[in-house]
């Protein structure tokens, strides 16, 4: 009898769930019984930048795909180069002949003109943070020898190819016995721009073109047979300048200028978006102003936005890159989407800046304008933020 | 006996981890207020204050246990479905669901006492909403889904003060979380969805007296077999703590920490004994929820609840030889004005229950009863629920505490 209602009751537990009934999938019956509150609402809140502050931005990467060399109205460019890792099997040899091909790829003022820079060689090592043109000319006998080995003037096309000469075999000769003898040493080559009216850029060692990336040629001798050595490890960078008076010629303005660089840091008030908050969007828009814009159409007409951190570094990743879009009234509108920093200045986590900056910072010279927080409220900089509150 | 015992609570407690969507109302208060005054009152209509015996157990009125013989162990579980529709529709869901576990012993039965230990489901929420609405800019899908409530454990004791007068006391920890969780699918816009949970923490009492034979009392011998009971508990502070938390960005905030109120409730009721074979059972529960506070501050959507039921029982004949003279049955219907004010209209529950009580020897019995219900209207933008609800009860009885005379 026990044994029955046993088994009763335990087909009873695991039958029943399977028999009684169905189970929906959620819909729509009852929402209007739930309190209106529940219901997600979606708030607009327009925040508008404060103040900014344009500054100058020194990069030191030797790994962009290319170095650039030239002067173009006040903008100046000077160019390094080395040849590196060469083979230790270059011992007693004799050197005929050397030259160095590269290939243009960018320009930045007038293309019909002539690039010309006069080369010297290297004292000291070029990688660190605080170089730029001013200590490059501040510190000249400590960086580079004052003798100028090679001159070069020609006028070239983006994507020729230029042939510069080495006359002074002697110095090949040391570089490639670098890796046998301690006692010599390879700083690499200065390239001093002395043209007025165009900046010229070349392709380096990481360019994704492997037949643009720097070479050297060596023709030389040894044991009484003539041999030819080609050479393609090299590392490069460039520095560039440009007085802030000359850059910022609107203080009212936010400045994106590549090459150089300058970025703006932008400052907003965040406080009409309460803690917590969800952030379902957040779009910062800016107004090109063209008048005070030099944009190529080499360049990416796009800019970059990154986040600071509270010691005021940049944080990483960097947000994300603008689309561009015309409005009626024929303004270029710059948008990013900045959703999940605003997220992060609700909390508390971030400050409520934005570092602006152009896209391809280091591989164009183009100046990006933009109208300032004190233009007008169709201009100025915003972010459209749209959030629920719970 | 003690692997069908552990078997059964296993089975008891497995159902209860699933989840499943529900009425919308108990999106409001604390959910829905569970009356389970034991396997036989459920049957009942949920009668049971002026239940005195010692084959079953009270669990409305701790004075009820004073005529126990032997431990009791007792255990249920639901299965509920429930069809909630409205003018637009209609949905259908079905939970499984722990009702308690309750455990009896006596300690003294010359003086009526006993203690008993119990954990009980007090609330319940779910509910599962799903709702597309056109945004000037495109269009939201918004899910809400409501899940949780609040139980108790709570400590009894039983005291005869007459042969006639009985008392009780309870004590009961009142614990619990309710959770509500509600997600934005935009179209054009990155999705919200966060999460708000309330829980509850704070003890509680409930005092029952039970007064039977009456008609002695009062000298009316056709009222030997009525029995009264009263049942009251004051107002229980919870703490109540409220916080939000946002999946997203994986925060956290304490949104407001304070108390919230189980109101003052009193219930009444009476049984009476027909000719040695029916029993008749009627009860009547207050609840004051108008006045109560959630974070210092009345709710408009309660209002002061009542419900009234009636039950009968065909009492088992114990000392029959057949199986189904043993067996008890049991009719039952009950009308409740719920603490749900929505919309300014006060929603109302009426149903009828039905079970039977099957002897499992001198092991215990096995209840099985069934209730109808049908609360709400379809009108004011409300909705009507109607319930199919199967509840399996055990109750279990072994000797315990045996004292044996010294040779």
């Amino acid at each position: 009898m026990k044994q029955q209602i046993s088994l009763i009751v335990f087909l009873f537990l695991f039958v029943l769930p399977i028999t009684d009934g169905c189970v929906e999938a959620p819909n729509s019956v009852g929402s209007d019984v739930l309190p209106s509150t529940d219901s997600p609402s979606l708030q607009v809140a327009t925040l508008v930048a404060t103040d900014h502050e344009v500054k100058q931005f020194f990069s030191n990467t030797t790994l962009l795909n290319m170095f650039c060399v030239g002067k173009y109205q006040l903008y100046e460019a000077w160019g390094f180069l080395g040849f590196y890792g060469f083979p230790d099997t270059f011992t007693n040899i004799s050197v005929r002949n050397a030259f160095i091909r590269l290939k243009a790829r960018y320009h930045f003022g007038d293309s019909a003109s002539t690039i010309a820079f006069n080369i010297h060689r290297l004292k000291k090592p070029w990688f660190g943070d605080s170089l730029s043109v001013d200590s490059l000319k501040l510190f000249a006998n400590d960086y580079y020898d004052a003798r100028t080995i090679i001159t070069f003037s020609q006028t070239l096309g983006d994507s020729e190819y230029a042939y510069v000469d080495i006359p002074d075999t002697h110095m090949v000769r040391l570089w490639l016995q670098t890796t046998n003898d301690s006692l010599h040493y390879n700083y690499g080559l200065l390239f001093e721009p002395t043209n007025t009216s165009i900046i010229m850029g070349f392709s380096s060692y990481y360019a994704t073109d492997t037949s643009a990336i720097p070479l050297l040629c060596v023709e030389y001798e040894k044991n009484g047979t003539q041999q030819t050595f080609i050479h393609h490890l090299s590392t490069s960078r460039y520095v560039a300048s440009a007085p802030y008076s000359f850059v910022v010629t609107d203080p009212s303005l936010v400045y994106a200028q590549n090459g150089v660089s300058y970025r703006t840091l932008l400052r907003f008030d965040i406080s009409s978006v309460p803690n917590p908050s969800i952030i379902n969007s957040a779009t910062l828009t800016f107004v090109l102003n063209p008048v005070h814009s030099i944009l190529t159409r080499a360049a990416h007409d796009s800019i970059l936005v990154s986040q600071v951190n509270v010691d005021g570094s940049l944080s990483f990743p960097w947000l994300t890159y603008s689309t561009v879009t015309t409005d009626s009234l024929g303004n270029k509108i710059y948008t990013v989407d900045i959703r999940s920093a605003v997220a992060s200045w609700v909390r508390n986590r971030y400050p409520a800046h934005i570092v602006v900056m152009g896209y391809g910072e280091s591989s164009t010279f183009d100046k990006f304008a933009f109208y300032g927080p004190s233009a007008p409220d169709a201009l100025k900089p915003r972010i459209e933020v749209v959030y629920t509150q719970r | 006996m003690k692997t069908f015992l552990k078997s059964f609570i296993a089975c008891t407690l497995i159902p209860s981890l699933l989840f499943g969507g529900g009425s919308s109302y108990s999106r409001y208060g604390i959910g829905d207020l569970l009356y389970f005054g034991g396997n036989r009152a459920y049957a009942l209509g949920g009668c049971g204050i002026a239940t005195l015996h010692s084959e079953y157990l009270n669990q409305f009125n701790p004075a009820g246990l004073s005529k126990l013989l032997i431990t009791q162990f007792s255990s249920a579980f639901e299965n509920n479905t429930i069809s909630s529709s409205t003018r637009y529709g209609s949905s259908k869901y079905n939970t499984y669901g722990f009702q308690s576990f309750f455990i009896a012993i006596p300690i003294s039965i010359d003086n009526g006492i006993a203690l008993s230990m119990e954990y009980t489901p007090y609330s319940s929420v779910a509910y599962a909403i799903r709702r597309t609405t056109v945004l000037p800019h495109g269009t939201s899908t918004n899910t809400y889904y409501g899940t949780g409530g609040i139980a108790f454990l709570g400590v009894g004791l039983s005291l005869s003060l007459t042969d006639n007068l009985h008392l009780g006391l309870k004590v009961a920890n009142y614990f619990g979380k309710n959770e509500q969780y509600i997600k934005a699918d935009y179209d054009v816009y990155y999705d919200a969805d966060y999460e708000r949970s309330t829980y509850y923490n704070g003890f509680g009492t409930t005092v029952g007296v039970l007064y039977e034979h009456i008609g002695k009392e009062l000298n009316i011998p056709s009222l030997e077999t009525l029995s009264l009971g009263l049942i009251f508990s004051p107002p229980t502070q919870l703490s109540a703590n409220d916080i939000a938390y946002y999946p997203l960005y994986d925060t956290t905030v304490t949104k407001r920490k304070g108390n919230s109120e189980l109101p003052f409730s009193f219930g009444i009721g009476a049984s009476y004994v027909l000719k040695n074979t029916y029993q008749l059972l009627t009860d009547f529960h207050y609840q004051q929820w108008a006045s109560a506070k959630h974070f210092g501050r009345v709710n408009q959507d309660l209002r002061n609840a009542f419900r009234f039921a009636l039950g009968v029982e065909r009492l088992p004949q114990f000392r029959q030889p057949s199986f189904w003279q043993r067996t008890a049955y049991r009719l039952g219907a009950y009308y409740h004005a719920t603490y749900y004010n929505i919309h300014g209209r006060g929603i109302d529950e009426y149903g009828f229950t039905a079970g039977i009580g099957l002897p499992l020897g001198t092991l215990g019995k096995l209840d099985v009863a069934f209730q109808y219900g049908v609360r709400g209207t379809t009108a004011y933008d409300l909705q009507r629920d109607t319930f199919y609800r199967i509840s399996l009860g055990v109750t279990v009885r072994e000797q315990w505490f045996i004292q044996f005379e010294e040779e």
